[in-house]
C-alpha cells in the first residue's frame, strides 16, 4: 500500500541493504516490522533522491520491441539501445525501462498517505430499538424489533481531463466509476424496499428512500437526446449489476423532473454570486418508479461484492441475507453524487454511499441483546482497510441507558432522552458487543407529520384517490406533495380539491402555494403533480381527486393481470429545519427533536451540518385492478370468424368456380 | 509455488512433444473440441404452487456451480420470486427436500432474467443473440463456436409446447428455429449472423409430454432429454408440510440424484445418466434423442456439459506478428479498426433486422394458423356440401 514502488529495492543499493537487515533481524538486533519500515524509508528516499538530486543527463536510442501500460506503469522493451552520455556511449542487446507518472507523488509530497487519502472508506450501523414488550414485570421492556442500519460509503478525488489516474480503484467500486464516466452521471440513487416503514409507531425512516418497490433518479448531462440514451444505459448496467429488471423503467416510464439545485448550502450562495448563478439553473431529473419490484437475496450479493471487505470482515460481515429479510421492513439503496471540489470544477469528489435497513425481530425473550442475536452472526475481524468502522446505539428514554460490559464504549448524550453510544471497531475487541438490562421505558417520539394515501369508490369504474396529510405540532410547517401515476390511470384535474380541517373542526378548502401539473401521454409518460402547502397546525388536510382507467391493449398486460397493477407511492418532502429559525446553528440547537435520517447524518459524518436536513416520507401503494379480458378471448374469435369466412367462402367458392350445366338424359 | 509447479507440468508435457518430434500437439487437449461452458436454466412457471418449479432449476443452477460453470456464464431465468415470496416460511431460502438440508438460494445467487422479463421473446432473443445494444453482459449469452451449452427447462407444458408465465407458450418449432439460427454460419455482409453459437447443446426439459419438445430439432450438434413422452405427465416428488407444496419434480430430482455423485473431473458419461434413468421410479417414461448429435452418448463425459473444464488450444501454424520493426505496429491497428469497422457496420444490420425477424415470426405463426383453421373449415364445409 505504499506510494513508492519497490522497484529500487533489485538495485545493487537495494540488495545491499536488504542482506544487511536480514543480518540485522536474525541476530536479534531489530524487529522485522522496523526492517520494512526501513526498507519503506528507503523507497521513498531513493525515489525523491533521483528525482531531486540528479543532475546528469542520457540520450537511448534504439527500436522498441514492446510496450504496455498497466497500472500507471510504463514498461518498453528496447532492443539494440545505445545510450550516450556527456562523453561516452555504452550500448547492449536489450534494455527494459520501467517508468511511472511522477507527477502523482509531487503533488502533495506532504501526505504520506496519499493513496488513501484519495479514496477513503467508512462503515456505520446504527442500531436502534423500536417496539418494546413488557416480559413480566411492568417496569422491565425488551425490544421486540430492533432497526439496524448500515451506511458503507467510499469517496474518490478525480481529476477531470487527466484519465490515467482516474483508472485506479482501489475501494471505490469500478463498475460505477466508469458506468458514471460513460453515461456524464452526475447523480443517481437506486433503492430497493419491500415492507411498509410504520412512521407513526417507528418515528421518521432512517433514510430518506423508504417506498415500496425499486425507485430510481438520476440527474444526467447532456442534452435531452443524450439524456436519454444515457437513462437507457443506466438503467440497463445497473439492472446487470444489481439483478433487477431496472430496464422496465424505460423512458417511457419514467417522468423528466425540472427542479433547482437546492443542494449547495447557504453560504456559498452568499459568498460568491457567479457560483450561484451557475448552480441555480434549472437541471433535470429522471424519475422511476417500479413498484412490483422484488427484494431478494440476489440483490444483496453484488451489493455486497461491492464492498471492500464483502463479507469477510468488518461490518458488513453482518449482512446475513437469512435475517436481514426475514423481517418487517428492508430496503438497500445505492447512491452516487459527485461534487466540484473547486470552481472550474476540474477536481470532482465521488460519494458512492450503500445502505441496508432493516427492521428485524428479536428472538431472543430476555433482555440482552447481542449483536449474534439479532444478525446471526459474529463480528470477528475489523475491516483494517476502513477509516472509520463504528457502532452506534441509540435510544429515547428518559430514565433508562443501555447497560454495555465494554468499558470501550463510548457514551455521547445529546439531552435527557437521546442517548446514544459508540463503539469503535477499529480500536476495540469487536467481539464484544453485548447489551445487558437495557431498554427500560424506551419511547420512539411519534413523528409530527405523516401522509397516507387511499383509494375510495367501486372497482372497475372511476374512482378516486384521497391523500391524507396530517400535522400534528403546533407550527405551520410547509411541505411538498408529490404525485405520479402511470399513464393507464386517466387523472381528472378538474375535480382537484384540497381541503383541511383545522383543530376546532372547521373545514375549509386550501389553496395551494404552488401547483405543478403535467397530464400524462399514453404509452408515452406517466403523469405528474406537485403540490406546495403549508399545513397548518395541529391540522389535517385532503387531497382527492378522481381518475379513469384505460383499456390496455392485449400485449400491454403483464403476466398475471387479474392480479391487478401496483401504483407507486405518492411521497412528501419537506425540510424540518426551519430556516427562519435564526438561532438554530448545528451546534446550539438538540439533535434530539431531529428526525432519525438527520440524527444519523450528524452522528456518521461530524462535519455536516443540521441545516441541510430534509426528510421525505412515503404513502401507501394501491392496486389498480383494470379491466381485464378473457385472454383466450382472442383465439375463440379468430376461431369463430374462420369458420364463418370459410363457410361462407365455401359456398361463393362453389358458385364461381362450378358452372350449372344441365344434365340430359340419355 | 503454483505457478512453480504448473510451469513445470508445462515443461514436461513440452518436452514429450520435443521426444516425439513429429507428434501432432493439435487436438492433444481438446478432445471434446469444446473450450467453454455456458448453462441456460430456465423457470417459465409463476405463483407459489409451482413452487417446485423454482426449486428443479436451482437445485441444476446449484449443480452446475458446483461442478465449475461460474455465475457469469450460467444464465439463470426465474418467473417468480419464491425465496422472498410473502408466503415463504423460510425467507430468503428455497429447499428441494422437506427435510430442508440445503439451502438452495444461499448467499451468493445471481439470478439474470426474474418475474415479468421471463417472456418467450427475451428467451429466443437471448440463445440468437439478438438483444438491444444497452443489454449488460449478464443478460447476453457470450457463446461461440467452441461453446457447449446446457439448456434445462422446466414448467407446465403439453404436446409441442411449453408455457411461459400463463401467459404466453414456446412450441418445439420456435425452439429448433432458435437453434438453427445459432448454427448459421457468417456468409456475407448482409447476412446478420456473426458466427456460429455452440458447439454442442445437451438440451434437458421437464415437463408434462416433454419428449414432444424434441421432435422439431434439425440442427446438428444437439443431444437431447424430455422427462416423459406424449400423453404422458411429468409429476412432483417431494412435498413439505411445512411451505404446503412440493418441492421437486421426479425427473429433475432423479438427476440431481445421479448428478450429486459427479465429481469435476470424473469419467462418467452421459450414456450412464441416462442408464441411471428409471421409469418406475420417475412415473414417466424420458427419452433421449440423440440422432443430431455426432457421438455415441458413452464417449460424452457429464463434465463436458456440466463443469467448465477450460481447454487449452495448441497449434502447429506459427502466427507472424510482422517484421521485428516499428513500422509493424500501424499495420496491426489498421488491421483492428478494419475489422472494427466491419463489427460496427454489422452490428447496426443487426440490430435493425432483429426486430423484423421476430415481428416476421410471429406473423408467419398466426397467418399459418390462420390458414390451417381455412383448411380444416373448407375441408368440412366441401364434405357437406358433398
Amino acid at each position: 500500500m505504499s506510494q513508492y514502488y519497490e522497484l529500487y529495492r533489485t538495485s545493487t543499493l537495494g540488495f545491499a541493504l536488504t542482506d544487511s537487515l536480514d543480518e540485522l533481524i536474525q541476530a536479534g538486533h531489530i524487529t522485522p516490522q522496523l526492517a520494512i519500515r526501513v526498507l519503506i524509508q528507503f523507497d521513498k528516499s531513493i525515489a525523491e533522491a533521483l528525482t531531486n538530486r540528479v543532475r546528469a543527463r542520457a540520450t537511448i536510442k534504439g527500436s522498441l520491441k514492446t510496450y504496455r501500460f498497466c497500472d500507471d506503469v510504463w514498461t518498453f522493451i528496447i532492443k539494440n539501445p545505445s545510450f550516450k552520455f556527456e562523453n561516452e556511449t555504452i550500448t547492449a542487446e536489450k534494455v527494459k525501462i520501467v517508468a511511472w507518472t511522477q507527477a502523482k507523488h509531487q503533488e502533495n509530497p506532504n501526505q504520506t498517505n496519499f493513496s488513501l487519502q484519495k479514496e477513503l472508506y467508512n462503515e456505520n450501523l446504527a442500531i436502534k430499538p423500536l417496539e418494546f414488550v413488557a416480559p413480566n414485570s411492568q417496569s422491565s421492556k425488551h425490544p421486540k424489533k430492533i432497526m439496524a442500519h448500515f451506511e458503507f460509503t467510499m469517496t474518490k478525488t478525480i481529476k477531470t481531463g487527466s484519465n490515467g489516474s482516474n483508472r485506479n480503484y482501489r475501494t471505490f467500486p469500478r463498475q460505477i466509476g466508469e458506468m458514471t464516466q460513460q453515461y456524464g452521471i452526475q447523480e443517481f440513487h437506486l433503492t430497493f424496499s419491500q415492507g411498509k416503514w410504520n412512521s407513526e409507531k417507528w418515528g421518521y425512516p432512517p433514510t430518506n428512500t423508504a417506498g415500496i418497490g425499486a425507485e430510481i433518479r438520476s440527474i444526467i448531462n447532456g442534452n435531452l437526446e443524450l439524456r436519454k440514451k444515457n437513462w437507457q444505459g443506466l438503467i440497463n448496467t445497473l439492472s446487470g449489476i444489481f439483478c433487477a429488471s431496472l430496464n422496465q423503467a424505460d423512458i417511457n416510464n419514467v417522468i423528466e423532473i425540472s427542479k433547482r439545485n437546492t443542494s449547495l448550502n447557504k453560504s456559498n450562495l452568499l459568498q460568491n454570486d457567479t457560483v450561484n448563478s451557475e448552480n441555480t439553473t434549472e437541471s433535470k431529473e429522471f424519475y422511476g418508479y417500479l413498484p412490483r419490484e422484488n427484494v431478494c437475496t440476489e440483490n444483496l450479493t453484488p451489493f455486497i461484492k461491492q464492498l471492500p471487505c464483502q463479507s469477510r470482515g468488518g461490518l458488513s460481515s453482518l449482512l446475513n441475507p437469512h435475517r436481514l429479510l426475514d423481517s418487517y421492513y428492508y430496503s438497500i439503496s445505492i447512491s452516487f453524487t459527485s461534487e466540484c471540489l473547486n470552481e472550474s470544477c476540474d477536481t470532482k469528489k465521488w460519494i458512492y454511499k450503500q445502505s441496508v435497513t432493516s427492521v428485524i425481530k428479536n428472538t431472543s425473550s430476555n433482555t440482552n441483546i447481542n449483536i449474534n442475536d439479532i444478525f446471526g452472526r459474529q463480528l470477528k475481524t475489523p475491516c483494517s482497510i476502513a477509516t472509520t468502522s463504528k457502532v452506534h446505539f441509540i435510544t429515547e428514554s428518559n430514565d433508562v441507558d443501555f447497560d454495555f460490559k465494554n468499558p470501550e464504549i463510548q457514551k455521547r448524550l445529546y439531552n435527557n432522552s437521546l442517548k446514544i453510544y459508540e463503539l469503535d471497531l477499529l480500536k476495540s475487541k469487536a467481539d464484544y458487543l453485548y447489551i445487558d438490562d437495557s431498554f427500560v421505558n424506551s419511547i420512539v417520539t411519534s413523528p409530527p407529520v405523516t401522509i397516507h394515501r387511499f383509494v375510495s369508490g367501486k372497482p372497475g369504474v372511476s374512482s378516486s384517490i384521497q391523500i391524507v396529510l396530517e400535522n400534528k405540532s403546533a407550527k405551520p410547517q410547509s411541505v411538498t406533495l408529490t404525485d405520479s401515476m402511470p399513464w393507464y390511470l386517466h387523472i381528472y384535474y378538474h375535480t382537484l380539491k384540497i381541503e383541511t380541517t383545522l383543530e376546532s373542526g372547521l373545514t375549509k378548502p386550501k389553496s395551494p402555494k404552488k401547483l405543478v401539473i403535467s397530464p400524462p401521454i399514453s404509452r408515452e409518460k406517466p403523469s405528474y403533480m406537485k403540490i406546495d402547502l403549508v399545513l397548518d397546525p395541529l391540522s389535517q388536510t385532503v387531497v382527492i381527486y378522481e381518475f379513469d382507467k384505460a383499456f390496455l391493449k392485449i400485449g400491454e398486460h403483464p403476466p398475471d393481470a387479474n392480479r391487478g397493477f401496483n401504483v407507486g407511492p405518492a411521497t412528501l418532502s419537506f425540510s424540518f429545519w426551519d430556516s427562519k429559525d435564526s438561532e438554530l446553528n448545528g451546534s446550539s440547537r438538540n439533535i434530539s427533536t431531529l428526525p432519525l435520517v438527520c440524527q444519523l447524518n450528524l452522528i456518521f459524518d461530524k462535519n455536516k451540518s443540521a441545516s441541510d436536513c430534509k426528510v421525505r416520507l412515503y404513502s401507501e401503494l394501491f392496486l389498480a385492478s383494470l379491466p381485464t379480458p378473457d385472454f383466450s378471448m382472442p383465439y375463440n374469435v379468430i376461431t369463430f370468424t374462420c369458420t364463418i369466412l370459410a363457410l361462407y367462402f365455401g359456398r361463393i367458392f362453389t358458385l364461381l368456380s362450378k358452372g350449372f350445366v344441365y344434365d340430359k338424359a340419355p | 509455488m503454483n505457478s512453480k509447479y504448473l510451469l513445470l507440468v508445462v515443461v514436461v508435457i513440452l518436452s514429450i512433444f520435443v521426444v516425439h518430434g513429429d507428434a501432432n500437439p493439435e487436438g492433444f487437449f481438446t478432445n471434446s473440441g469444446h473450450t467453454n461452458n455456458w448453462a441456460v436454466l430456465v423457470c417459465t412457471s409463476r405463483f407459489w404452487f409451482n413452487y417446485r418449479h423454482i426449486a428443479n432449476t436451482l437445485s441444476m443452477y446449484r449443480t452446475v456451480k458446483r461442478l465449475g460453470i461460474p455465475d457469469s456464464n450460467i444464465i439463470l431465468m426465474l418467473a417468480d420470486d419464491m425465496a422472498c415470496n410473502p408466503r415463504n416460511k423460510k425467507p430468503a431460502a428455497v429447499y428441494d427436500h422437506p427435510n430442508q438440508s440445503v439451502d438452495l438460494y444461499g448467499e451468493n445467487v445471481e439470478v439474470d432474467y426474474r418475474g415479468y422479463e421471463v417472456t418467450v421473446e427475451n428467451f429466443i432473443r437471448l440463445l440468437t443473440g439478438r438483444v438491444s445494444p444497452d443489454t449488460p453482459r449478464s443478460k447476453r449469452l457470450l457463446s461461440d463456436e467452441k461453446s457447449n451449452i446446457f439448456i434445462y427447462m422446466t414448467g407446465h407444458g403439453g404436446d409441442e409446447f411449453l408455457k411461459f408465465q400463463d401467459f404466453d407458450e414456446i412450441s418445439s418449432y420456435d425452439i429448433a428455429d432458435a437453434f438453427a439460427q445459432m448454427w448459421e454460419k457468417k456468409s456475407s455482409f448482409t447476412i446478420v449472423y456473426d458466427h456460429i453459437r455452440y458447439h454442442q447443446i445437451f438440451f434437458m426439459i421437464d415437463t408434462c409430454q416433454a419428449n414432444t419438445m424434441q421432435n422439431a430439432f434439425y440442427s446438428p450438434n444437439i443431444i437431447s432429454v424430455g422427462s416423459s413422452k406424449k400423453g404422458q405427465n411429468s409429476y412432483s416428488y417431494l412435498h413439505d408440510n411445512a411451505l404446503g407444496v412440493s418441492v421437486i419434480d421426479r425427473f429433475t430430482y432423479y438427476n440431481l440424484k445421479y448428478l450429486e455423485n459427479v465429481k469435476p473431473g470424473s469419467t462418467q458419461t452421459l450414456k450412464d445418466l441416462f442408464n441411471s434413468y428409471n421409469p418406475a421410479l420417475i412415473s414417466s417414461d424420458p427419452e433421449v434423442r440423440s440422432d443430431l448429435f455426432p457421438k455415441n452418448p458413452d464417449k460424452v463425459l457429464i463434465s463436458e456439459f456440466f463443469g467448465m473444464e477450460q481447454n487449452i488450444e495448441l497449434t502447429t501454424d506459427p502466427i507472424s506478428l510482422g517484421p521485428n520493426n516499428s513500422t509493424s505496429l500501424p499495420d496491426f491497428h489498421e488491421h483492428i479498426s478494419l475489422k472494427e469497422k466491419l463489427n460496427s457496420i454489422e452490428s447496426k444490420v443487426e440490430h435493425q433486422d432483429s426486430k423484423d425477424v421476430i415481428h416476421d415470426f410471429k406473423a408467419n405463426a398466426f397467418v399459418s394458423y390462420l390458414a390451417g383453421l381455412i383448411l380444416v373449415a373448407v375441408i368440412g364445409v366441401s364434405a357437406v356440401f358433398t
